[in-house]
């Protein structure tokens, strides 16, 4: 029985070039909707879900993958002879590689006229399904969200005939990560739409700008994360000019600047109103 | 936020006292912590002055008696054992947030040497490793000026280092004789020092590094001052 991978991504970035590594490593491919088509026109042989659930991509492709045929395919503990048992009295071929990214939530609310409706309609829902459940078996399933992973899946693919569980272990750590991180540009959202304050949660999430030289202290590790909604232009510029790599005391200062200035400037502004 | 005080002693009574005695000013309306369980003798001497709060890790029952007798004086308890793996520093900056280790370095792990003629007493070992703990907790740039028992001066979160050491040394006034200064960072020129041995500090507990240590070694050595490097910084903004 052929290895099989399941690919279903909305950011396309050298997808093709994946799929055909992982079909020179012994893989067949399965594939939905937009992914299956891009596979196919590059010439590449794909299985559609379809004929893995044996139900049809319905409700506009809202339900695709969420099927026992798929999660169960990605859930079994392949030395559990229980659960071999138990694919073999459904029918079901385990998969063992399964690379998915998310529609783009964050993307689509950031455009200035965005509509809830499309905002509502970008919530995935069967990805992150997909992705939980495989990272949850990482055990035996290599997990894939994103693409600056391929070269490194694809590599010990060929120099080992598999994927060392150090790095399914680190993939569904990433993974882990990933959803989290989406689903609290999610519900950030949605509190701000249904307008409640102090929340029993805050749900904010970060992402790494850059390592930092060190903290406060030579002997303190640090790093900076941006804020994922916030738009940060001047220091995002700034950092890039740099030649040298800041630590916290400088950046703190120079934030603390930044805003005095900012608030000077409103002063100012105010002044020459009056 | 600044420490105003810090005394240890024998007893947790004496530490107080001594804690106390460092500031009796800014201590009205403050928050005090305790390492030790609050007993009732410390119980009535903290009765006396109006406060904010206090962590212990205990208060025995005749204390939390004595101590409830003020209405809106609020008691708290901190397990110091639950505390296991420190978290990291979390600071908002505009569009983001700063991440860094906790400033947890101790002297133990500092490779302290001794740059001037004169080496430390053992009492003046005992001041300086008091400074260097409690100047890691004020604000940068900060000067503790202290003896083996009790901070004397805390100069907190000036703009300049010998500014700051002037606010520790005149706040220890005739109490800085003798007397040992913590500084969070090296001195850049030999001011802090000048300043301190008029005050009568004798010695001096710094990170060194600076490209003008020469002239605060020199400085040091002129007024029998002894000094020594850790070669660690410990600011804090």
């Amino acid at each position: 029985m052929k290895k099989r991978a399941l690919i279903s991504v909305s950011d396309k970035t050298g997808i093709v070039e994946f799929a055909q590594g992982l079909i020179e490593a012994g893989f067949e491919i399965i594939s939905t909707g937009g992914t299956k088509k891009t596979l196919q026109d590059n010439g590449i042989e794909v299985i559609g879900i379809s004929d893995v659930t044996g139900f049809p991509e319905i409700l506009d492709g809202r339900v695709k993958t969420l099927h026992p045929n798929v999660h169960g395919a990605v859930l079994a503990k392949h030395d559990d002879k229980n659960h071999a048992a138990q694919l073999a009295e459904h029918n079901i071929e385990p998969i063992q590689l399964v690379c998915v990214n998310l529609y783009p939530f964050q993307a689509t609310i950031s455009k200035p006229e965005v509509t809830v409706e499309d905002a509502i309609e970008n919530i995935d829902i069967g990805g992150p399904t997909m992705l939980r459940s495989s990272a949850k078996n990482h055990e035996y399933v290599t997990v894939i969200v994103d693409s600056n992973d391929y070269p490194t899946v694809l590599a010990e693919l060929k120099q080992n005939g598999g994927v060392s569980k150090t790095t399914n272990r680190r993939l569904a750590a990433k993974v882990f990560r990933h959803t989290a991180a989406y689903d609290a540009v999610i519900s950030e959202y949605m509190t701000e739409l249904a307008d409640e304050e102090n929340p029993e949660s805050l749900t904010v999430t970060y992402e790494l700008k850059q390592s930092l030289r060190y903290g406060e202290n030579p002997h303190q590790k640090a790093a900076f994360y941006k804020n994922r909604l916030v738009p940060f232009s001047l220091l995002q510029k700034r950092i890039n000019y740099m030649g040298k790599n800041f630590h916290t005391t400088t950046l703190m200062m120079l934030m603390q600047h930044f805003k005095s200035l900012k608030n000077s400037m409103s002063r100012l502004q105010l002044q020459s109103n009056i | 936020m600044n420490p105003c005080g810090v005394g240890v002693g024998a007893t947790i009574l004496e530490a107080y006292e001594k804690a106390y005695e460092a500031d009796a000013t800014s201590i009205f309306g403050g928050i005090i912590a305790l390492n030790r369980e609050v007993d009732k003798a410390t119980a009535e001497k903290l009765h006396e002055i109006f406060l904010e709060i206090i962590i212990a890790p205990g208060f025995t029952q005749e204390a939390v008696e004595v101590l409830t007798s003020k209405k809106n004086l609020r008691l708290l308890t901190i397990d110091f054992d639950a505390v296991k793996k420190p978290e990291r520093k979390l600071t908002s900056i505009e569009g983001g947030l700063l991440i860094q280790d906790q400033d947890a370095h101790s002297l133990k792990d500092a490779e302290v040497k001794v740059a001037t003629k004169r080496e430390p007493t053992p009492e003046e070992w005992k001041a300086m490793e008091l400074g260097w703990k409690i100047v890691k907790h004020v604000k940068s740039n900060a000067i503790v000026v202290c003896n083996d028992q009790m901070t004397l001066g805390v100069g907190a979160g000036q703009m300049n280092r010998v500014g700051a050491a002037k606010i520790a040394l005149e706040q220890a006034g005739e109490r800085a004789t003798g007397s040992a200064l913590a500084s969070d960072a090296f001195f850049p020129m030999d001011d802090t020092v000048e300043a301190a041995a008029k005050a009568g500090v004798t010695a001096i507990i710094q990170p060194g590094g600076s490209v003008k240590d020469e002239d605060s070694i020199k400085k040091a050595d002129e007024y029998g001052i002894t000094m020594v490097f850790t070669g660690i910084r410990h600011f804090k903004h």
